[in-house]
């Protein structure tokens, strides 16, 4: 039997690998003792990216992701074609630059707030003649009508029929740019301030905003607090000018355009309850003043006996609305899934309380391709103001607006969303929704015809997505 | 005198002698030992799907942050692939999937190692601040440093718990906190690579020693023996590797890169050793 004699650290000259290797070695089982004192053992161990949504990416990384959304109503409502490209620059220091453009095409027709009726409805208007005819036909409420002009003066009459038993809808026509930039940086090790500026551009509307927010880690970054302010500034200026509240259709506009200013506040909290679970929980705040109503949509005064329809008023909302949220989310990594779980309760100072519920979770299937089902609940409670029609003879209440929008309803959403890894660092996907909004059909006690008309206004829509997300 | 823990773990016998008289003291250290080497198994092993090594190759193409423990094992891994000019590499693992070592003759068709290659390299992993992307299919394997490093961590424990003098033998893999109480060295069974070889007894007063060799796991064809351990460079097996290296060094963990590095060499194990300078015995 060989005997082996071996000492401490022989001294002789080591080879470029051995004393490499000697080196690493010590600083590899240093760390890992200060690693084991500190016992940051609340560490998760693995977590998983949302393939690259949120890269935590090196040195001067650029993630760019473009996407095309299509968006179709059932029974020709809106049409939407939108295209959005971000981008987001990862700086050495920490700070994230991001920029984001959209371009939206909205075209189809909307519910102009009439009731359906028994008899074919004629909706007569005073337009402002602009320079071309086809930016008369585009405007909000004169699609697929005839204008003729007023000899002598600036204005048209506008006209557009809709068949008996149809729910009235307004052709239109539209095109939003939309741009917002944001610079967030690291104060210090776990203070991460961001600001904000964003402008979307409509023919019609325009709206500025801004926003400045502060968050900061604790307790070894399992908890995050948040808070951040936001200021919009909207310009209302309607192609005929803005409605008096409960101004007649078929009369001349005097208003110019109008303003709306919204102040709203977030704080959050955030925390690692262990190291599969992380919730969240945001509190929101929001004001707004200024006008607030649709200015191409109006309310039937309708026959106390018959229901038929007598006029048709511009609708009319209160100046002000004040809105209050509660949103808890969770995100539970179990085995390879991620699943996200949310609820949100919100209340505003119109009467509407709605609650969402929402459930998603992300699968891996192989290496390169996970899948996303999605499904979300949403209920809400009607606008105190909301109503299908307005009775002759009866006196006018303050607001009242026939938008389905206010209206008490449900809607379920169904989703999901499939992604492919592509060209080692990017992300192919597709992401579909079936949106269905269900709510009543009839009023109690309608007058005449209109007990027996579908009033419900609500949607089905169809949403499909397709996009890719590269970093570099 | 010397007082004896023994356990399995990591598929390996294990033990930690304690060089005291203090029954009470040696479990102690011994049950300290024993629970960093099943911590680490639990979380480094490829048998584990729960281990971090489980969930990192079953979310192969996926990015994933890891924890600080884990992304100072893969800095360190990556830094062996770098000194080793890529002959050190925790994803060749898979290539074992070509391979049967039953000391039959059969070695494994082209063909296939070839399909599994694209898999296999340290460059095609993304590893950077701590977030690491493998090629959807590539698999991650610690088992050339896992091992060592629980032998080493296990001295770190145990020197925090006493002054007394600890020895720690993981399969063959062994540390030793300093000489024995009486000055003099430990001395250790090494065995026998395979029936034809003799044990050998080691006598050690500080660092470690590590074995690589292949035992009884080789292809012998043409009158050549192939080893089992591949060059992940070609998914080929080295001809003419010695039957086994053992190496000194002051930590296991430098010690086992150093004799998987060795046996790579082929028939330039002994040059790389001498050049290398470090403390080791072949055997051929």
């Amino acid at each position: 039997m060989q005997l082996i004699e071996t000492g401490a650290c022989p001294v002789r000259k080591l080879g470029r690998i051995a004393a490499g290797l000697s080196m690493l070695s010590a600083n590899l089982l240093g760390a890992s003792a200060a690693l084991a004192q500190d016992s940051g053992d609340d560490e998760p161990q693995v977590v998983v990216h949302d393939l690259m949504k949120e890269p935590a990416p090196g040195p001067n990384t650029y993630v760019y992701d473009s996407s095309i959304l299509f968006y179709k109503e059932s029974g020709s409502r809106v049409q939407a074609v939108e295209p959005v490209f971000n981008v987001q620059n990862y700086l050495t220091n920490g700070s994230i630059i991001s920029g984001n453009f959209t371009f939206d095409t909205l075209t189809g027709a909307t519910p102009n707030g009439a009731t359906p009726s028994t008899s074919d409805q004629t909706f007569n208007s005073i337009v402002r003649e602009k320079t071309t005819s086809t930016q008369v036909t585009s405007t909000g409420a004169s699609g697929g009508g005839t204008v003729t002009t007023i000899p002598g003066t600036a204005y048209a009459k506008s006209s557009y029929s809709v068949p008996a038993r149809t729910l009235p809808l307004a052709s239109f026509h539209d095109h939003r740019f939309a741009g917002n930039g944001g610079l967030s940086w690291l104060a210090n090790p776990d203070t991460r301030l961001n600001v904000g500026l964003g402008a979307s551009v409509e023919r019609d509307y325009t709206s500025f905003t801004a926003n400045f927010g502060i968050a900061r880690d604790l307790n070894q970054k399992n908890t995050t607090l948040s808070l951040s302010v936001n200021l919009e500034e909207d310009i209302s200026r309607p192609y005929n000018g803005t409605p008096a509240p409960f101004q007649e259709l078929n009369s001349q506009i005097g208003g110019g355009n109008d303003t709306k200013a919204t102040y709203g506040v977030l704080a959050g909290v955030s925390q690692t309850l262990a190291r599969f679970w992380i919730t969240q929980v945001n509190f929101n705040l929001s004001g707004s003043k200024g006008y607030q109503a649709d200015p191409y949509r109006i309310v039937s005064v309708v026959d106390p006996v018959s229901g038929a329809p007598l006029d048709y008023l511009f609708e009319s909302r209160p100046r002000s609305r004040t809105r209050e949220s509660v949103y808890w989310g969770n995100k539970l990594a179990l085995g390879p899934t991620v699943a996200d779980v949310s609820v949100r309760y919100y209340h505003d100072t119109w009467g509407i309380n709605s609650l969402t519920a929402e459930v998603s979770e992300q699968i891996p299937l192989g290496g390169s391709l996970y899948i996303k089902p999605l499904y979300r609940y949403y209920h809400q409670t009607a606008a105190n103001f909301f109503t299908y029609y307005l009775v002759n003879g009866n006196a006018l209440p303050a607001y009242a607006s026939s938008d389905s929008r206010l209206s008490r309803f449900n809607a379920n959403t169904i989703g999901g969303k499939i992604g492919v890894r592509v060209f080692k660092t990017g992300e192919f996907y597709v992401e579909g929704e079936s949106y269905r909004q269900t709510g009543a059909h009839t009023v109690a006690n309608a007058p005449g015809q209109l007990s027996g008309l579908d009033l419900f206004s609500g949607v089905h829509a169809i949403s499909v997505m397709t996009g890719l997300r590269l970093r570099m | 005198m010397v007082l004896t823990t023994r356990f399995k773990a990591m598929g390996s016998p294990c033990e930690v002698q304690v060089d005291c008289t203090d029954a009470a003291l040696a479990a102690r250290i011994g049950a300290a030992v024993e629970a960093e080497a099943r911590r680490i198994e639990s979380k480094f092993s490829r048998y584990l799907p729960e281990s971090v090594v489980g969930q990192i190759n079953a979310l192969a193409g996926m990015g994933m942050t890891l924890d600080a423990e884990t992304r100072l094992l893969m800095d360190y891994a990556a830094h062996c692939h770098a000194i080793s000019d890529g002959l050190f590499d925790i994803t060749s693992g898979i290539l074992r999937r070509a391979w049967t070592f039953d000391g039959s003759d059969r070695v494994p068709d082209p063909a296939q190692v070839a399909d599994i290659l694209p898999l296999v390299g340290w460059g095609k992993v993304q590893w950077h601040d701590g977030v690491l992307t493998l090629l959807p299919g590539m698999e991650l394997d610690f088992g050339g440093i896992a091992k060592e490093y629980a032998v080493d961590m296990g001295v770190a424990r145990a020197r925090a718990e006493t002054d007394v003098p600890v020895l720690i033998n993981f399969g063959g893999d062994l540390c030793v906190t300093g000489p024995r109480a009486d000055g003099g060295r430990w001395r250790v069974l090494i065995e026998a690579v395979d029936d034809t070889s003799a044990a050998a007894w080691l006598e050690i007063d500080g660092g470690a020693i590590t074995t690589s060799g292949d035992a009884r796991r080789y292809v012998e064809r043409a009158g050549r023996r192939y080893s089992h351990i591949l060059d992940p460079r070609t998914g080929m097996s080295i001809a003419d590797a010695p039957r086994a290296v053992t190496v000194a060094a002051p930590t296991c963990v430098e010690a086992g890169v150093l004799s998987t590095l060795a046996m790579l060499q082929g028939p330039g194990c002994e040059a790389f050793l001498e050049q290398e300078g470090v403390t080791a015995w072949v055997i051929r």
